[in-house]
């Protein structure tokens, strides 16, 4: 009704809707700084196709880089934080009695032409990760977990750029080689990959790196500090690799690093006592004093094409989880997410996510 | 639309590589094979060329292989 509706009003206006499309369509494209700058991207490889410029070739690189970064950016599961900042590319020239200051600290990075694009996204994407991720961490990493928690997240980066031979290139000339180039980055650098797979990468390990590097300034020194991170990332790998029904710890206590998760997965659990152990074993992590808590909702398998009526009453349960979990505890939620994780089945299904923390968390 | 905070990173485009060189100084010890590469040493040409830092007053240079410039890039962010 209300679209036929709709239609008549276009059809007896109909030289005005084309004008509206566009209307439309521009205001949606302007809205967003990285669909701007995609339109910008797309505009210069045109002029430059006809024109062979060397300034819209120029431009292309710099606004296909800010287009794609800044979306894979935004896209990646971040917590709620994504990577605070973005890259820009800021050409200079010389010549023609142009000065370059080339100052303490400041790099020039040579840019291949555009028929070399998926390099240029690759070079940024690192130098992105590099100056923008893991801020107060690095210095007490290994080089060996440095590098592979770097190979990762930028190939997590790439993976929502959106260029395909960027990834292609990325995994071929610096992936594979720098990860194999001895057996402790190998095996880090598998470690993380797995944690990815299961989607505990950029949801876990990043944001409880993230809170730890919030309050290095005030903690011991770095070999300390090393090993409690080596425990979390083994502890979030004996998660990640959990045969189903097998018991693994789910807490993780060190001096700095204090986190308790909470699996929901058992379907008839649910079904029969409701939201009740999930509560209790919060309340018990907060007794604890832990940091941080994190509720998965692991998916239900068949069970939605198998029993549908059980299934729905399963979901209607674990909606009500996070208000029962605040109602009764001195706990926040901070975010909550929706992800896809790939199962033993080799299969990929949906995780939910919620993070919550306590008021033992942040800065001792 | 909302402005995003950016890292700026200074890029030159291989048509204008000479140019940045010369305005650098630095334009004839590139072409006579005198520059190196600060991670593996090899000799810098314009067709091999990836990056050039200043660190602590001096400038050092970088290759186009992909382990070169990785490390490169480490080091230059540990500078800003």
């Amino acid at each position: 009704m209300f679209w036929s509706a709709v239609l008549d009003v276009l059809l007896s206006n109909a030289k005005w809707v084309l004008p509206l499309l566009v209307c439309v369509w521009l205001l949606f494209v302007l809205w967003s700084e990285e669909r701007t700058n995609k339109l910008r991207a797309v505009m210069f490889k045109l002029t430059h196709r006809l024109s062979h410029s060397t300034r819209a070739e120029k431009r292309f690189i710099q606004y296909d880089i800010a287009s794609r970064l800044g979306h894979a950016r935004k896209a990646m599961p971040f917590g709620k934080a994504a990577l605070p900042r973005s890259v820009r590319v800021k050409w200079v020239e010389g010549g023609d009695g142009k000065s370059v200051k080339l100052g303490d600290g400041d790099l020039i990075v040579r840019l291949d032409p555009m028929s070399e694009q998926e390099k240029n996204i690759v070079l940024l994407a690192e130098a992105l990760v590099k100056r923008m991720s893991l801020v107060g961490v690095r210095h007490v990493m290994s080089g060996p977990l440095e590098s592979a928690l770097d190979l990762n997240l930028v190939r997590a980066l790439l993976e929502k750029a959106g260029n395909r031979e960027a990834l292609d290139w990325f995994l071929k000339q610096d992936y594979h080689p720098r990860s194999s180039s001895n057996p402790e980055s190998k095996e880090w650098t598998e470690k993380l990959h797995g944690l990815d797979r299961k989607g505990l990468f950029t949801r876990l390990l990043l944001v409880e790196l993230n809170a730890l590097g919030r309050c290095l300034p005030s903690i011991e020194g770095p070999l300390y500090i090393r090993s409690e991170i080596h425990g979390l990332i083994n502890f979030i790998h004996g998660i990640a690799s959990k045969p189903v029904g097998a018991d693994v710890p789910l807490h993780y206590a060190s001096r700095h690093v204090r986190i308790g998760v909470v699996l929901v997965g058992k379907s008839w659990k649910v079904a029969v006592k409701g939201t009740v152990p999930y509560v209790r074993m919060v309340a018990k992590y907060v007794r604890k004093q832990v940091g941080a808590v994190y509720v998965f909702e692991l998916p239900r398998g068949r069970l939605g094409y198998e029993n549908p009526a059980l299934y729905q009453r399963i979901q209607d349960t674990l909606d009500a989880l996070p208000q029962d979990i605040e109602a009764g505890l001195e706990i926040t939620k901070d975010f909550s997410l929706s992800f896809d994780s790939w199962q033993e089945s080799g299969d990929r299904e949906t995780v939910r996510l919620h993070r919550y923390v306590t008021e033992f968390s942040g800065p001792k | 639309m909302r402005k995003e905070n950016y890292e700026e990173i200074q890029a030159v485009h291989p048509s204008d590589l000479l140019r940045l060189f010369e305005s650098l100084g630095l334009k004839q010890q590139l072409l006579s094979g005198q520059l190196e590469c600060a991670v593996c040493g090899d000799v810098i040409t314009a067709d091999n060329f990836r990056a050039i830092a200043r660190k602590q007053g001096e400038i050092i240079f970088c290759c186009s292989r992909a382990g070169c410039s990785s490390l490169f890039a480490v080091e230059s962010a540990e500078e800003v």
